[in-house]
């Protein structure tokens, strides 16, 4: 009786901290709404969301004939169509400031909002 | 019939029990759109094996479903995920299974869930080269309590209904001298 | 009373737990918001300032940090507008347009000029010789011919593309250091600085920066990177290289620590017509835009203006040619873009930590 006293215990610490977490996650904000997209580690583009005019897409073909569509708008992004089996990236929607990344990962797109350095530049020469 | 002969066409239709619950759960739409969540309905099969029969049996029930249910569903990318997290949820559960009674079977399933869960996000990491992916835990960490909660159960009463004359008691082990893989 | 103890140790464990998954959760973020508490704190050392303004023909960035930021800043931006007024060809009274109709009207006779417009001259001819009379500051005609980058861009008749072309053209201009003098032998030069300006100027604005005590500083005039220092937290500067293929995403990156890094390339100004493709950077032998086998050259250098001349005349010269040419030379690194996709480095880029995305 102890014992299972105790694993209810347990059970309730993981699913409270899973809760809290997933608040944490919803609702922590960003403060800038930039965009980046990645390829496994490549950044492939960096979008500042807030100053985008008009809604355009991005391609981006991968291996085996992987290729992930885009949506850039004013303010949020979105992965619009994706040639992988769960389409989980799609059914995400739209993101603007929030930490949680669209994660495509049998395609291996990632776009995340500014929130990690890596894989980020001071300027781009061109 | 043998010993041995029997016991692994128990575990041949484990296995296939497992794949097809598997491949049919492939096919159930998930109604949370966060990559890694699923039921997790053929941990069900796992468990039972691993209560029923030795850890190394429902090891390799385990590495063939997801081997063959990879194949099935073609998802081929998607192994490295499901290896990871099913590897790590099996060594999970082996060990609790040594340390607790049948009756805390839920629990031993929710750290299986949970561990599957967190393999899956090690693997997302080496994948995808950035830590960022961790903001998903606290979701499937959730539902994973949540899941393996029923998946648990689920194998609970399964074990309680098989008949005794085909398996051996739960708590006493296959004879020392069957031969499986 | 057993059961009470044993919630309050679960109740504890939660708290413990949720502390540890939020502090984690949060390590991730930090990164970004450092950043934005930085550009907010105004406690004068770690002040950052930035300003972008729009003048000789594209937008100038630059970002200095430390107590002299703003200062700093604006007396670089006055001496740049400074010497817009001297390397500009747009304005009807800058230097050169001056200097151009002074010399036209009397080949051979001696104008005087100013330091800032000698000093631009002399690397141009240098790097004119150097490069075997690909980079020529005297094209001016044909450039303006063409009007790549203005709105009245067209193919011109190919009669007047020949009529302006001058075999070696870059020697058709001295210059006399000594007496700070220009002469033209020839009134077919047009004197055009559009190659090596923008690299002098990155110059003169960093050595602005220094005199107003910024030790760290990065510029971007119309996409010509320069840099001063190291990052407040001495860490290189990251320089993200454009994707020649396509303009909008990165090809991949060097990081730098007070050098300056320039690109060439034939996505920068262009018109298409029939289908083909009509870039900004013009052959002074065909009279027409190059089609050289590269089509992006990124030079890393000490100064703006060896970076900047020899972006264009590595573009012009080729791959094989233009690497060549760079590993001659001491201190100055590059990579290569040809048309095939492939990359050409210089032989010691490996200083640069050169990074290519492989997508």
């Amino acid at each position: 009786m102890k014992k299972t006293l105790i694993l209810i215990g347990i059970t309730v610490v993981l699913l409270g901290s899973g809760i809290l977490g997933s608040l944490y996650v919803m609702h922590h904000k960003q403060p800038e709404k930039i965009a980046r997209i990645y390829q496994q580690d490549n950044l492939l583009y960096e979008i500042d969301l807030s100053t985008v005019k008009k809604s355009y897409t991005l391609t981006i073909d991968g291996e085996n004939g992987a290729e992930n569509v885009i949506l850039v708008e004013p303010n949020q992004i979105s992965m619009q169509s994706a040639t992988c089996p769960d389409h989980l990236c799609v059914k995400q929607g739209a993101i603007s400031d929030g930490i949680l990344p669209i994660v495509c990962l049998p395609n291996h797109i990632r776009i995340s909002i500014a929130s990690d350095e890596e894989g980020s530049y001071d300027v781009q020469v061109r | 019939m043998s010993k041995s002969v029997k016991h692994l066409v128990m575990l041949a239709l484990f296995t296939t029990m497992a794949l097809t619950i598997f491949v049919v759960e492939a096919q159930i739409p998930v109604p949370v759109p966060i990559p890694g969540v699923k039921l997790g309905l053929a941990n069900v099969i796992t468990l039972i094996v691993l209560v029923v029969y030795r850890p190394r049996d429902a090891f390799a029930v385990l590495v063939l479903r997801i081997l063959l249910g990879s194949i099935f569903t073609g998802t081929p990318v998607s192994l490295l995920y499901s290896l990871t997290g099913g590897i790590l949820c099996f060594l999970g559960m082996a060990l609790l299974c040594k340390l607790l009674q049948k009756k805390h079977l839920w629990f031993i399933s929710i750290v299986g869930a949970v561990l599957h869960n967190v393999g899956q996000i090690l693997a997302a990491i080496a994948a995808m080269q950035s830590v960022q992916v961790i903001a998903y835990f606290p979701f499937l960490l959730v539902a994973g309590c949540i899941t393996g909660f029923f998946t648990g159960i689920a194998a609970d009463r399964v074990i309680h209904f098989l008949p005794k004359s085909i398996f051996p008691k739960p708590a006493e082990k296959p004879a020392k001298n069957g031969k499986h893989s | 009373m057993k059961h009470l103890h044993l919630w309050a140790i679960g109740l504890a464990g939660l708290l413990c737990l949720t502390g540890c998954t939020s502090t984690a959760s949060s390590d991730s973020t930090s990164a970004s918001t450092g950043t934005a508490t930085d550009s907010t704190d105004n406690s004068a050392a770690d002040a950052v300032y930035e300003d972008t303004q729009e003048f000789m023909g594209t937008y100038i960035m630059v970002r200095t940090y430390g107590e002299h930021a703003q200062a700093g800043a604006e007396a670089a931006f006055a001496r740049a507008k400074e010497l817009e007024q001297v390397f500009s060809n747009t304005i009807a009274d800058s230097e050169v347009n001056k200097v151009n109709g002074a010399a036209k009207a009397a080949v051979g006779t001696e104008i005087p000029i100013s330091a800032d417009l000698g000093n631009v001259l002399y690397a141009a001819l240098e790097y004119g010789e150097k490069s075997g009379g690909m980079l020529d500051c005297t094209i001016g005609d044909l450039i303006d011919l063409w009007g790549i980058g203005t709105d009245h861009a067209a193919i011109p008749a190919d009669d007047r593309i020949q009529a302006l072309l001058r075999p070696e053209g870059w020697s058709d201009v001295r210059y006399d250091v000594q007496s700070s003098s220009l002469s033209f032998s020839s009134d077919a030069v047009t004197l055009n600085f559009g190659a090596v300006a923008k690299g002098y100027i990155s110059d003169e604005m960093k050595k602005v920066l220094e005199e107003e005590g910024v030790t760290s500083a990065l510029m971007s005039l119309g996409g010509n990177v320069m840099t001063l220092g190291t990052k407040p937290d001495g860490s290189s500067w990251t320089v993200a290289i454009t994707d020649p293929f396509s303009p909008e995403s990165l090809m991949g990156s060097v990081t730098v620590t007070g050098q300056a890094v320039v690109t060439s390339g034939n996505y920068e100004k262009y018109f298409e017509e029939n289908g083909k493709r009509y870039h900004h950077i013009l052959d002074p032998c065909t009279g027409a835009p190059s089609e050289s086998d590269v089509v992006s050259t990124t030079i890393i250098a000490d100064k703006g203006i060896d970076c900047d001349a020899l972006s264009t005349a590595t573009f012009l010269m080729g791959a094989d040619a233009g690497m060549q040419l760079i590993d001659s030379l001491d201190g100055i690194e590059a990579v290569f873009i040809q048309s095939d996709g492939s990359v050409v480095t210089s032989k010691h880029i490996d200083k640069y930590q050169l990074q290519v995305n492989n997508s």
